[in-house]
Parts: C-alpha cells; sequence; structure tokens
C-alpha cells in the first residue's frame, strides 16, 4: 500500500493561517446556540399566551405556535433571547422594522399583530399558518411546474405591494414563503434580515448560522452598494428557478427549458430575475407577475417542449394489433368462405354422381331383371353430416376473435390515453390512442347507420345516398375523436 | 488516494482502537491512518540525527511492525489521541533495537511508503531550525500532514473538470479575508462573476473547516473534541 500526497501544497499557503481562519469560522458557527426558552419560561414572561409548543428554529431565534387568551386565537410567536443580540442599535431598529412590518397588510403577507420585549425576549406576535413552508414543500413532492407558476404571482403580489411602501424584504427563500391548506402564500419576515443585520446583511450571525448566500443578489453580497427591492426580485429569480427544476441556479446552470421541459418564455422570466446588473433586471415583482401570467396556460410540460418525450406504446400496440387482426379475420373468413363453397360443390358432386350411379343400377335391374352385383360405380357414399354444421362453429369462433380483437384495441387505446395523461408529458401519441380506442365502436356504430341503406333497392339511388351517408359519416366520426382529443388535452392542462 | 474514499461512520481511530484481532475493517482504518501519518514520523527520525535512508527504513520498519502485531493494546494509555499513541509508539520502538530487527521479518518486505528517501527527505525533511525538539518537529509536521490531506481533499472536490484553475486561484482566500478587495480582479481573471467568487471562497471556507473537523476527528477516540485538537495543532504551528 503505498500513499503519497497527490500535490505539493501550495507554497503561497500558510498552514498556520489556513488553522487560523478556520478556528475563527469554527467559534462563529459552531458557537454553542443558546437552547430555546421553554414553553413555562415564556408562559411566566408572556402570561397572555397559551404556548402550544415550539414549531421553528433559526439563526434568528425560535418560533413558537402559542394562543392567544384573550381573543382566543393562535398566533405564532417569534422570540429572540436579548443577550444573543449584543448590538446596541438593535432595539431602535427591531421597533423601526416591526411598524414597518405591521403596516404591510396584504393578503400574501403574514400579519403582524404585535411586537414588544421583556426582560429576556424580543417577541413578535405575528398571523399563525397551518401550512407548510416553499421548502418543505419542495422537499415533499417536486412541485409541478404549474403547481409553481400558480405561487409565482402570489408572491409578485406581495413583495409589490411592499416594496411600494419601500419596505424590502432582504431574505427571500423558501423558508420564508409559506402555504396555507388552501395554496395561498404568506410571506414572512419582511425586514426581519435589516433587524438583524443592520446594513450588512452578509456578515450577520443570521447568515452565518443559515449558511444560504445562495438567494442573496450579488450587490447584496458584495455587501456595496446600496441594496434595493431588486435584490428581492434577484431572490425570487432563485426560488423560482428552484421550484421549476429542484435546484439551485449556480455556476453554468441550464435552462428550465432544457432541464424540464417548461416553456421557453420562462426561461427568459428567470434569466431577468436572475440578471447581474441590477439595472438588467426585472425593476417590478409586478412585472415578472404579469410575465409569468403571460406565458400560455400549457405551461406545464407540452409534448412539443419536452424533448425527452416519446411515443406511448400502448396505442401503437393497438393499431398494429388491430390492423393484424383485422387481415387475420378477413383472410380467415374469405378463406373459410371459399373452403365451405368448395365442401358444398364437392358434396353435392357426390350426391349427384351417386344419384346418377343408382339411377343407372335401376336401368340395369329393370332391363334384364337381374340383380346387380358389381362394384358401385361410386367410391363414397354422400357424407351423411350437414357441411353447414361445421363451418358455422367456425363462424362462431370468428365472431369471438373479433369481439377480443375489438376489446382488446379498445382496452389498449383507452389505458394509453390514460398513461399519456398521466405522464405529466413525458409521452406522446394521444390523438392515436383516442382513435385506437374508439375506432371499432365507431365502425359498429357506422355500420348500423349504413345497415338500412339495404332497403334502397334502386341501385342509382343507393349510390347517391350512400355516398352522401358514408361522408357524413366519415366527418362525423372525425370530429368525435377531434372533440375527445380536446377533452382529454384540457384535462391534461 | 488511498483512503480518501473510505467514509467510516466511527472515527478511524476509535475504530482501531475497538477493533480486535480479526477484524479485516478495524486492520484496513488502521492501515490507512498510518499510510497517512508517516511524514511526522520520518520527520521526527531525522529530527533525532538518523539518516534519511536510516529514516525512512525506521518508519517503513515502524509502520509494519505495528501494522503485524495490530499493536494497540501497547498504549493503553495513549488511546485517546492517535498522534500521542503514533508517537509513544515510535519512541518505544526507536529505544529498542530489537523491535527493529523484528520488524523487517514481520513486515515480510511489503512496502507501506513508496518514497526514496531522496524524496523523502526533499518533501519532508526537517527544516534548519535548530531550537526546535524531535517532539515539535513532529507535531508540526502532524499539522502540516493534516492540512495536507484537507486540502487534497477540498481540491479533489471543487477541482473536478475544468475548476482546477478556479481553485488554484481561489484557495490563496482560505487564508486571507483581506484579500476580499481582490476579488474583483480575481473574477474577471477567471471569467466569473464578483459573486460567484464571493460565493465560491465562502464555500471553500465552509468546507475547509467541516473536511478539518472531519480529519482530526479521525485521529479521535469519540468524546475528544476536535476544536482543542486543532487549537493543539494550531499551538504546534507557532499561532493560536
Amino acid at each position: 500500500m503505498s500513499h503519497q500526497p497527490s500535490d505539493q501544497p501550495n507554497p503561497a499557503l500558510d498552514p498556520k493561517r489556513l488553522l487560523e481562519m478556520a478556528m475563527e469560522g469554527m467559534t462563529e458557527t459552531t458557537r454553542p446556540r443558546t437552547p430555546p426558552p421553554t414553553s413555562a419560561e415564556l408562559e411566566a414572561a408572556l402570561p397572555q399566551f397559551d404556548i402550544s409548543g415550539l414549531i421553528g428554529q433559526g439563526g434568528m431565534g425560535a418560533v413558537y405556535k402559542a394562543r392567544e387568551k384573550k381573543l382566543d386565537r393562535f398566533v405564532a410567536l417569534k422570540i429572540l433571547r436579548r443577550e444573543t443580540v449584543q448590538d446596541p442599535e438593535f432595539e431602535e431598529r427591531f421597533v423601526r422594522e416591526a411598524r414597518a412590518q405591521a403596516l404591510l397588510s396584504h393578503p400574501n403577507i403574514l400579519a403582524i399583530y404585535d411586537f414588544g420585549e421583556t426582560d429576556d425576549f424580543f417577541y413578535i406576535v405575528s398571523e399563525y399558518i397551518d401550512g407548510v413552508d416553499l421548502r418543505q414543500l419542495m422537499n415533499m413532492d417536486r412541485l409541478s411546474p404549474m403547481e409553481a407558476l400558480r405561487l409565482v404571482p402570489q408572491i409578485c403580489d406581495a413583495l409589490q405591494f411592499a416594496h411600494d411602501r419601500g419596505v424590502v424584504h432582504r431574505d427571500i427563500k423558501p423558508e420564508n414563503i409559506l402555504i396555507d391548506q388552501d395554496g395561498n402564500v404568506r410571506i414572512a419576515d419582511f425586514g426581519l434580515a435589516k433587524m438583524l443585520g443592520g446594513h450588512d446583511v452578509t456578515l450577520t450571525r443570521t447568515e452565518q448560522a443559515l449558511g444560504t448566500p445562495h438567494y442573496m443578489a450579488p450587490e447584496q453580497m458584495m455587501g456595496a452598494g446600496k441594496v434595493d427591492h431588486r435584490a428581492d426580485i434577484y431572490a425570487l429569480g432563485v426560488v423560482i428557478y428552484e421550484m421549476l427544476t429542484g435546484e439551485l441556479p449556480i455556476g453554468h446552470f441550464a435552462m428550465p427549458s432544457q432541464k424540464v421541459g417548461t416553456r421557453k418564455e420562462l426561461d427568459d422570466v428567470v434569466m431577468r430575475a436572475l440578471a447581474q446588473a441590477v439595472e438588467d433586471r426585472y425593476q417590478s415583482a409586478g412585472e415578472i407577475k404579469s410575465d409569468v401570467e403571460g406565458v400560455p396556460s400549457d405551461a406545464a410540460p407540452s409534448q412539443v417542449a419536452y424533448g425527452e418525450a416519446r411515443l406511448c406504446r400502448r396505442p401503437l400496440v393497438g393499431l398494429i394489433l388491430l390492423f393484424v387482426g383485422f387481415v387475420a379475420l378477413m383472410g380467415g373468413a374469405a378463406l373459410l368462405w371459399d373452403t365451405q363453397v368448395e365442401h358444398q360443390y364437392r358434396h353435392q358432386l357426390q350426391v349427384e354422381k351417386y344419384a346418377a350411379a343408382m339411377r343407372e343400377i335401376q336401368v340395369f335391374q329393370e332391363s334384364t331383371g337381374k340383380a346387380w352385383t358389381g362394384d358401385l360405380p361410386v367410391k363414397r357414399y354422400p357424407p351423411s353430416e350437414d357441411p353447414t354444421i361445421d363451418a358455422l362453429s367456425i363462424w362462431a369462433f370468428i365472431g369471438a376473435a373479433a369481439v377480443f380483437l375489438l376489446l382488446t384495441v379498445m382496452i389498449l387505446g383507452f389505458s394509453g390515453i390514460t398513461t399519456i395523461k398521466h405522464s405529466a408529458g413525458r409521452l406522446y401519441g394521444l390523438g392515436l390512442a383516442v382513435f385506437v380506442a374508439w375506432i371499432l365502436p365507431l365502425a359498429i356504430l357506422n355500420a348500423a347507420v349504413f345497415a338500412p341503406l339495404g332497403l334502397i333497392r334502386d341501385q342509382d339511388l343507393l349510390a347517391v345516398v350512400a355516398v352522401i351517408v358514408i361522408l357524413t359519416v366519415i366527418v362525423l366520426d372525425l370530429l368525435f375523436l377531434r372533440w375527445q382529443c380536446d377533452r382529454h388535452r384540457a384535462e391534461m392542462a | 488516494m488511498a483512503g480518501g474514499t473510505h467514509r467510516f461512520l466511527t472515527t478511524r481511530w476509535s475504530l482501531v482502537a475497538k477493533a480486535g484481532d480479526s477484524d479485516e475493517q478495524g486492520r484496513r482504518a488502521f492501515e490507512e491512518l498510518c499510510a497517512q501519518y508517516w511524514p511526522p514520523i520520518f520527520a521526527f527520525a531525522r529530527r533525532r540525527g538518523h539518516a534519511p535512508d536510516d529514516a525512512l527504513d525506521l518508519a517503513q520498519g515502524f509502520f509494519l511492525d505495528l501494522l503485524a502485531r495490530n499493536g494497540v493494546d501497547r498504549a493503553d494509555q495513549e488511546r485517546g489521541r492517535f498522534r500521542t499513541f503514533l508517537l509513544a509508539c515510535f519512541t518505544n520502538f526507536l529505544s529498542n533495537e530489537h523491535d527493529r530487527a523484528q520488524a523487517q521479518k514481520r513486515g515480510g518486505g511489503r512496502t507501506l511508503i513508496s518514497l526514496d528517501s531522496e524524496e523523502a527527505e526533499q518533501r519532508y525533511g526537517v527544516e534548519a531550525v535548530d531550537d526546535v525538539s524531535p517532539d515539535m518537529i513532529f507535531e508540526r509536521r502532524w499539522a502540516l500532514a493534516v492540512i495536507d490531506r484537507v486540502m487534497t481533499r477540498l481540491r479533489g472536490e471543487f477541482a473536478d473538470r475544468r475548476r482546477e484553475a478556479r481553485f488554484k486561484a481561489l484557495e490563496v482566500y482560505l487564508q486571507d479575508p483581506d484579500l476580499a478587495l481582490t476579488y474583483k480582479q480575481t473574477a474577471d481573471q477567471l471569467g466569473m462573476s464578483e459573486g460567484a467568487v464571493k460565493v465560491t471562497v465562502h464555500r471553500m471556507r465552509q468546507r475547509f473547516r467541516e473536511l478539518l473537523v472531519e480529519e482530526v476527528s479521525q485521529t479521535l477516540d469519540e468524546g475528544i473534541d476536535a476544536k482543542d485538537e486543532i487549537a493543539h495543532l494550531l499551538a504546534a504551528l507557532g499561532g493560536g
């Protein structure tokens, strides 16, 4: 077993400095976090609440579900221990930002009910949402692009509303986007980043503890220049990209259309929101909303957009079966028909030969007065069995085979339709599936329509009427199939 | 590189300490640790006045001897840290010429360290500092071995595919926060955005820290704080 370091260490690196840096960082991130206050501790400090339990814990403190006794309603109680805030200006900022947040009364913004401080804590009382945050939602199940795009306008509404009032969120990320049971969005923690971090968001303990600079706009990360509402726009771009693709837009990231087959228009929206330079970016959340809503409603992966979509095999098998079965049945029937005709003809021949021979014998006996002792002139006597009985059972078999074929093809067609509908765009061939599913029922129906034509005795009239009826029926069939297709497509979207 | 791909659930050293004589996993873990930390042993031997050839032979023999004996039980008091264990064993080994002769037999001609003495001398030889004791040299080398290993792993993680050059340009930020002023310049050089450089450096730092704790933990028995050990290594390098 040999061992050599694969590379010479970089001589420019000073091991001592490396370790020192690492140690510094470590005391930052692994500094034992003060445990969240217990329910009893909180109830003692804030007697107006019944604490139901801890529902979340982040770098900024702990969040509890609580019941506000007087109003008998559930609230979310965000607690920040006083000792964790060493910044002397925090108190002033806390009050200012809490007031700013409280002004944001919007259906998509988590409502602030109250805020205050006790000897040990700062606290914010807000609306309690019975639901999940976007991170949890994404972790539970990949959001479909349709679901994602249903959330975006609501997020935009909230941001636009806040931005109009001069409030920048500064920390938009999936954890701060709550979704209630009805699928309505609430954005939480407006201004909290500012409250905690002052101007330099990058270097707050919050950020260190959460360790996710991924949603931060470039200008925000560099701490250079003034950070305005367009930082939220950038963060929203990251969130949209993540919702669509399940990944963060890092490095040379792929367009959502390449990655998951969403429409190209969405690429443009995401790219514009993620523009590095603020002036290239969307200038308002409202613009994102209208662009997203402007994307045609089949923004869900469509057959065309899905590069990797493949033809659903079931209807194809059905079509082949239909063709092969039809040919086989027709051929079989023709063969049988032919055999039967031949069979009957031979039978008839035998009967006639026999009859002729018998007549000759009779003539011989009558003319000579002797009995016939020679061989019979025919070798075989007429077959006693009726040839039509045999054919009947074969016809029955062919009939059964036809019914079986009909059902198989129909099942293949209909299950093809269902599969395609549930494939989220990975399969195409809906038209074919509909055709295969309905062709035989339609054929039977058509035959029923054509049957009365047999009653027309006048050949000229029959020709004219038949042409009209057949054309009409074909047009009706096609319209019916088209309608079926549209119906299924509508259900897919 | 050997051992880089294995991740044991418990720390490797505690695995070794617990392993019985026939435990294959414990044995492998031990081999990997030894292969990783031979440079400090070599440096220690050099400082004690052995010639490069001899020092390498000694190190070689020592490790083979350790491996052949599964000689973990010999240093019970030292068990908590692989570093102190290894040094105690080696000192013991050096003071016992008999052991040395035995080692050649036990090792059966196997090679653990595949460097020639010249190369070893060049890369891991003793610095020309006279007032440093062999123990101090050992500890300093140990710290360097840890960092070397962490950097190699970090490089392996970051420098996959075409990011080699990027890593080379950015690794200097690991040690100097004041260099932040040059982000823009570096970003231009690498064709990256300044934001991307910042994010990458942030992640490199974080990962360096994680790997450091991981590597150091591998030489410690459970229950010993990696941070104390890191602080000790930092002190060995003359800092902290």
